[in-house]
């Protein structure tokens, strides 16, 4: 199981640039749902590259494949390369996505995005009708069986 | 449930098979106790699939 709350303290350590998105997201607002990863949307900035190399290296992250390891440097240049890597590290399963279906990337998520504090750590958690379209638009069972939990929430939420 | 769903929504989201109980307890816990929730669940769920060995179902859970 992921340790959720190492991976928030870690990240925010080094100010790194991030959005929770994914099963994590719906569980903070208020969702029942079974996750065994983090997902977390990330700014593309050099700088924030860096910040997370820097945070998640020591943690060995390792590409997660059907068939096993494959060889992999985890380093500014591989992220510039890539956009979303799905990992396995020491402090478990961390998703970092750099664009996401529906939504589009951190710039467009930030926007409205929900401060939330979480273990006295500070973060930024996706929108329930920006994770409604990430649900829609990726369309696994999986995710379309939160949808009407997350549309049930939005209408909960209307009424504070 | 009436403060936060209206008696149409109650119905609507009954009928999609959503708890809409589950949802409120929820929505009256912090986000960090949400997750211990979680966390203590999925710890559940790890060693049910640990016990059945590489994620499998356990033969206990599977229809005969």
């Amino acid at each position: 199981m992921v340790k959720f709350q190492e991976v928030l303290k870690n990240l925010n350590s080094h100010q790194v640039e991030y959005i929770i998105i994914g099963g994590y997201a719906a569980v903070l607002h208020g969702a029942s749902y079974a996750t065994n990863d983090v997902d977390i949307c990330y700014h593309r900035t050099k700088q924030n590259l860096e910040s997370i190399v820097h945070v998640l290296k020591p943690f060995r992250p390792k590409l997660r494949t059907i068939d096993g390891d494959v060889p992999f440097l985890f380093d500014t240049k591989t992220l510039l390369a890539g956009m979303n890597f799905t990992l396995s590290t020491d402090l478990g399963d961390i998703d970092l996505l750099g664009e996401v279906s529906g939504v589009g990337n951190y710039q467009n998520m930030i926007k409205n995005a929900e401060p939330t504090v979480v273990f006295q750590e500070k973060c930024f958690v996706i929108s329930l009708l920006d994770l409604l379209k990430t649900k829609k638009a990726v369309g696994r069972p999986k995710d379309l069986s939160l949808v009407d939990q997350i549309e049930a929430l939005i209408k909960a939420k209307e009424k504070f | 449930m009436g403060s936060f769903w209206t008696k149409e929504e109650i119905s609507d989201f009954t009928k999609r098979g959503v708890d809409l109980s589950l949802l409120r307890q929820k929505l009256e816990k912090t986000p960090t106790e949400r997750v211990l929730e979680h966390q203590e669940l999925a710890t559940v769920f790890e060693k049910i699939r640990g016990k059945a060995g590489n994620g499998k179902i356990p033969r206990s859970f599977k229809k005969s």
